[in-house]
Parts: C-alpha cells; structure tokens; sequence
C-alpha cells in the first residue's frame, strides 16, 4: 500500500492553489451569474421550441440558392402562419417555424407557391399540436424531478449528510446556471434539451462523488494538526487529474460533435458541453468549499474524532 | 525462468490484440454490425405520425380495427418496414420508413375508410355505416361439414336497403368496395330481407376472420386526428448519419490523444479497448434490437468521453500506489482494488438520468437513453475487464518497468 502522507503534495498540479479557502470568492461568482440568469429567466424566460409550445416546422432544401425574403413573401400570404419565423441554415435550406401550416388545398397551394421560386425538396417537417406540446413540457419536468430525487436519493444513502447535502447544492447549482445561461444566450430549447439536462446533473454528481470519497478516505489519514482546508485542497488536488482528464475527454468528444455533427444536434451538444464545464467547477468550486466552511462554522462527530 | 514468464505474458498479449482485432474486422468489415442496426426515421428517413382517436371512450375493438384499415393502406404505399401500433387507449402510432412524399402518406393514412356494396355496374346499393358487425364463424353445411363463414348484421335501414338490392340483383354479384378496392364480390343466392347476410367460400377460417376485420374496419366510425407528423427526408438523415460519424471519428482521435498524452503506454491500451468498446457498444444494441437514433449516435459519442473515465480512475490510483513506492505488479492490484467502488459509484448517477429518461422520454431521445446506459455498462466492463487484463500482462512481460516514464509520471521516485 501506498503512503498516504503529505509529502507527496509537491508533485501534485496546483500545489499552491487553495480550493477551500476561497469558497465565499466561488460563492459569489457563482451567485451573481445565477442571479443574472434568474432576472433572465423572469424577464425573457426560455426560448422554447415547438416539442413544448406545439407549432410546425418546415425545412426545405431548394437546389438553388434562395432568400429568406422571397420566403417571407410568400409566407405572408398564408393568414394562418402569422408570426412565421425564416430563416436560412446554410445556402440552399429554409427553416420555417410556424404557429400552423395552412391544411388541405391552402397547403397544395402553398407547396406550389414555394416552387416557384425554384425546385426543393421537402428536407424536414414536423407539426406538433399543442396537446403533444403540453404532454412533452409535462413529462420533460416530471424527468427532471424524478431524477433528481433519485440522486438525491443515492446520495443520502452513500454519503453522509453533510457531504450529500453539499453535492445536493453543487447539484442546483448546475441546474440553475444551466437554465439561466441558456435564457440568457436565448438558444432554443426542445426536448432533447431535458436529455441534456439530466446528463449534466448526472456527471456533475459523479464528479463530486469522486472528490468527496477522497475527502473522507483522507479523513481517516489526517495528521494531527492538519488543517481541514488544506486536507480538502489536497483532496481535490489528488483527483484533479482525475477530474480534468475526464472532463476534457469528454469535452472533446462531445465538441467534435458539436463543431462537425450538422445542425440537428447542435443545441444539443452546446447543453452538454455547457454542463461538462459548469459540471465539473461545481464540485470542485462549489460543493467541497462548501464542506470546509460548514464543518469550520460547526465541526461535526465526523471531524472532532480524528 | 524469469524470461519465460515473460515470453507467456507476452503471448497473452499478442492473444488479446489478435483477439480485438479479430472482434473489430468481424463487426466491423466482414459482417457489419452497422448495417444490422435498426436505425429511427431521423436517420433513414421518412414518416412519424400518431394518431388520436376523437372520441375519448373510443372501444378496444375499433382502435384494433383501426389499426387493420392503416395497416391496408400503407400496404399500398410499397413501404417495406412499416410499424402501425397502437400506444394507450386512443392513440395509434405509424412509422414509415422511406417515404418520400410526407404529404401525400399523411393524406392516405389520414382519410377515413369508407366500405361500400355496389352493383355490377358500379352503382352504390348500401354504405359501410349500415353495417353493425361482421364476424367469421364455421356453419354445417347440408352434407354435414364444416365450412367458414363470414357474418354480417345490418342496421334498420341497411336491412331495408339490404333486401332492395338482393330482390333486385338476385343470381348477380354484389361488389363489396373498400376505400375504391374490391374486398369481394359474392354473387346473390336469395333476397335477404332479416339484415344477416352471409359469405361462404372461404378456404379455411382465418381467410374469413381476415375478410371479417376488414369488412369491419371500412365500417369503423373512428375520427383520428394527426396529433404530432414528422417528417425526415432520406438525404436529410443520410447527411446527419454521415456528419455525426465524422464526428466521432474526429472525437475518438482527440480523446486518444489525450489519453496517451496523458498517460503514455497504459493511455495507448486504454484506446484499444475505446476502439472494442465503440464495436461493443453497436453489439450490444443490435442484441437487444435496439432502435438506432441520432441523439443515440450522440449518447455513443458522449460516452466515448466518459468511457475513459473508469480507466483515469484506475490509473490515477495506480500512479499513486507507484509513488508511495509499490512496484508495478503490486500497483496495478490495489489500484484496480480501490478504484472499482468509486467506479461503480461513479457510474450510478448517471445511470439514474439515463433510467428516468429511458422512463419518460419518447422516441429519438428514448434512443439516447439507450445508448448512454450501454455506453456506461459496456465502459465499466471493458476497463475492468480488458484493460486490466491488458495492464497485468504488460507489466509481467516488463514493458512497464518501475522509474520508467510510466502513466507520465516518473514513478518511484520519492522525493521531498
């Protein structure tokens, strides 16, 4: 077996960064780009896409290069897809998100009024009523709920209390800043967005599990007189390697995807990328500083006994 | 004695990269697991639409018959793998992979059935709504034999046009039209004035259930509303099927980089089994008749990136047990040893998120959930498994030696 001593410190990455001591610094910057979500959220709310607000889309790819205008223009002659928003993704395909699309002969006619503008293919269509829009707001927040009171759960029964509660915070604080960055950027939103989500709490939650193991294994090994900051800095320290080797492997991977992976992904990808960054500073920033000052404020059993 | 120790090792080591080569030519060239693969609409392309039934208390019997009329009409799309399911009490869900023209399928599936009994001439004797109920049932005949029957039972008014048109076509056929298709023509054998006709001739039972079912959809009184159609063209998720593939394969060289960057020949071994794993994975879905999808290709792709996490742990560990002065061998034990629990630890939570969402989710992002989970159970196996597999021969055989540049650190080494 190894030594578990202090020594082994100086060949560690960041021997000299503290962690722990800089909670409150954490604290705030976390805090203020919550905040500033939250007024976002209040204020601009989410931009959601038609999986929850029910509406259609219609992607058309055209063989030769057309504008968005000559699209409006013919849009605008359809009453019902009033408040139609186009927009063109690459040369030669026109997104159009609409309310509604006209039905029956309206719609042959619509069909026919778009090719006059030149040939196309139909490259993407989806009409969602707003009863599947409200079934999918509702099962998107009943996932989200669901799975975090199963981690919540896991961590109530693998961790003791102080530690679950504080990966239970770093927990709301990702999905916060989540949500806040993304009303703030004004991305739209679909369902796949609430895959991302509970990604994102899911390796956030990994992520300070692995620290907070290491936190309490070094508990048991703490030489008399060690400072708990500067344990826990150590701590985070030893799996730092861990944490930045991971995150960034991850990162790539799901960057390649967002950079190459073609335009249906993207929004996806971006949530994911966003969650692996916000993910892993939380366990590091967040949740750990957070057990240093509590157990400070009120030492408990765990730390009077060692 | 020690050299042929490490001649074994080194034969177990060239055993197991035959091995994984072998694995990745079979599903990977010679038989292609790829194309095994049930892949979604948003990948092959084509049509997704559920339908609602209107009436809130519509009956068990008329969403089945609904189902059988659907069924009918995209058989005269050429479709090859239609899927037509009901899902709940009142919604039937269509896939039609391949169709080109969203329009005009919607159109097909969309419209009522409309059954109808004309004469020989094309005239229209009686609609499909007189008809109460048709059933298939064995009769005796006169000598005393079995033979199958279809039933059928009118309404006042179809009773009344009924017997009309039996008195007045007797001996003639009668044409039974479903959605502009003859069904049958049985031909008038006497006026039928009770409103309970019957059809013989039928081969066995199940030709006369068959006819039955149908006869009863065309009479199905169900209005079904398309709720949600989505539409995919082939050339749209071909574009996305070979953009997110390029992806990956940009996404795997940037992670095995890391990875050797990062630890060196451990790292290199770590990649090999990324590669198995990747192959593993695509096994694994086509075992339990998965449904491929592109948030699915995404849920690979992320979990390539996590899927090194189980042997960072590891190494991480086993560096650290090499600092503290353990050799190699020794290491490589109680780094796997303390670095299994923290692994599966690890892994719960996400499996959790991939549960609910597998749970909750429909469709495309269901397949996400499906993948993730693989990815993760797959992850664990090929880092307990085969890396370690790979990690105790390596050392045995001496090609991890101590104070070399092992894991990127320069073990044993203890300084202050």
């Amino acid at each position: 077996m190894a030594k578990r001593d202090g020594r082994t410190d100086a060949r560690l990455p960041l021997s000299n960064f503290k962690f722990a001591d800089r909670g409150r610094l954490w604290f705030i910057i976390s805090g203020v780009i919550i905040f500033a979500g939250l007024i976002s959220l209040a204020v601009q709310g989410l931009n959601l896409g038609v999986d929850f607000t029910g509406g259609s889309v219609l992607e058309l790819q055209y063989e030769e290069q057309v504008t968005s205008a000559e699209i409006e223009e013919v849009v605008a002659g359809y009453p019902v897809m009033r408040g139609a928003m186009v927009q063109r993704i690459g040369e030669r395909t026109i997104r159009i998100r609409a309310p509604q699309l006209p039905e029956g002969e309206q719609r042959e006619q619509m069909y026919a009024d778009m090719g006059d503008l030149g040939d196309y293919e139909i490259a993407m269509l989806d009409e969602v009523s707003p009863v599947i829009g409200r079934e999918l707001t509702r099962a998107g927040l009943m996932a989200v709920a669901i799975a975090i009171i199963g981690m919540v759960g896991y961590i109530t029964v693998r961790f003791e209390y102080r530690f679950a509660v504080c990966a239970i915070a770093a927990l709301l604080h990702d999905s916060f800043l989540t949500l806040g960055l993304f009303s703030m950027l004004q991305v739209e939103i679909d369902s796949a967005f609430i895959a991302a989500v509970l990604t994102i709490v899911g390796y956030s939650v990994n992520d300070t599990i692995v620290i907070f193991d290491r936190v309490r294994e070094n508990l048991r090994y703490r030489e008399t007189g060690e400072h708990l900051n500067i344990m826990v800095d150590r701590s985070i320290r030893q799996s730092l390697m861990r944490s930045v080797a991971t995150s960034m492997t991850t990162f790539v991977a799901i960057g390649a995807l967002w950079l190459f992976g073609g335009e249906a992904l993207r929004n996806f990808t971006f949530a994911l990328l966003l969650g692996v960054v916000v993910g892993t500073y939380s366990s590091l920033f967040i949740a750990s500083p957070l057990w240093v000052m509590w157990q400070k404020a009120r030492p408990s059993r765990l730390i009077s006994n060692v | 004695m020690r050299r042929q120790r490490r001649r074994t090792h080194l034969i177990y080591i060239a055993l197991l990269i035959l091995a994984m080569c072998g694995i990745g030519y079979y599903y990977g060239s010679h038989q292609p697991v790829w194309d095994e693969i049930n892949k979604g609409l948003d990948l092959v392309g084509g049509i997704h639409i559920v339908l609602e039934a209107e009436d809130p208390e519509v009956s068990d019997q008329a969403m089945n018959s609904a189902v059988e009329v659907i069924r009918r009409r995209v058989d005269g799309l050429g479709v090859t793998e239609p899927e037509i399911m009901r899902e709940g009490t009142r919604r039937i869900v269509v896939n039609l992979p391949g169709v080109r023209d969203p329009e005009e399928a919607m159109e097909i599936i969309g419209r009522t059935a409309r059954l109808e009994f004309t004469d020989e001439d094309g005239q229209v004797l009686l609609t499909g709504e007189h008809l109460r109920e048709a059933g298939a049932m064995f009769q005796t005949t006169d000598i005393g034999t079995q033979e199958p029957i279809v039933t059928l039972e009118f309404d006042a008014e179809g009773t009344r046009l009924l017997a009309d048109a039996t008195q007045k076509h007797l001996g003639e056929r009668i044409i039974i039209m479903l959605d502009d298709e003859e069904v049958q023509a049985p031909v008038v054998r006497s006026a039928i004035t009770d409103g309970r006709p019957i059809i013989e001739g039928y081969e066995n039972l199940q030709e006369a259930q068959e006819i039955a079912v149908i006869l009863n959809s065309g009479a199905l009184p169900v209005d079904l509303e398309p709720l949600r159609p989505q539409f995919v063209s082939a050339t749209l998720g071909e574009a996305a099927v070979q953009q997110s593939w390029q992806a990956a394969i940009i996404g795997v060289a940037a992670v095995v980089a890391l990875m050797v960057a990062f630890y060196r020949v451990p790292g290199g071994w770590a990649v090999l089994a990324l590669g198995l794993y990747v192959i593993l994975v695509l096994v694994a879905l086509y075992a339990i008749d998965a449904t491929l999808t592109l948030p699915g290709i995404a849920g690979i792709i992320l979990s390539i990136g996590m899927a090194v996490d189980a042997n960072v742990i590891i190494f991480e560990r086993i560096k650290e047990e090499v600092r503290g002065g353990a050799t190699p061998r020794a290491a490589i034990d109680s780094g796997f040893r303390t670095a299994l629990r923290t692994i599966v630890d690890a892994n719960v939570t996400t499996l959790i998120a991939a549960g609910v969402l597998y749970w909750l989710a429909t469709g495309p992002i269901r397949g996400f959930a499906v993948t993730l989970s693989l990815g993760i159970i797959v992850s664990m196996f090929t880092a307990m498994v085969i890396t370690r597999f790979a990690l105790i021969q390596l050392a045995g055989a001496g090609l991890i030696r101590e104070g070399s540049a092992f894991f990127g650190t320069r073990g044993g080494r203890r300084d202050g």
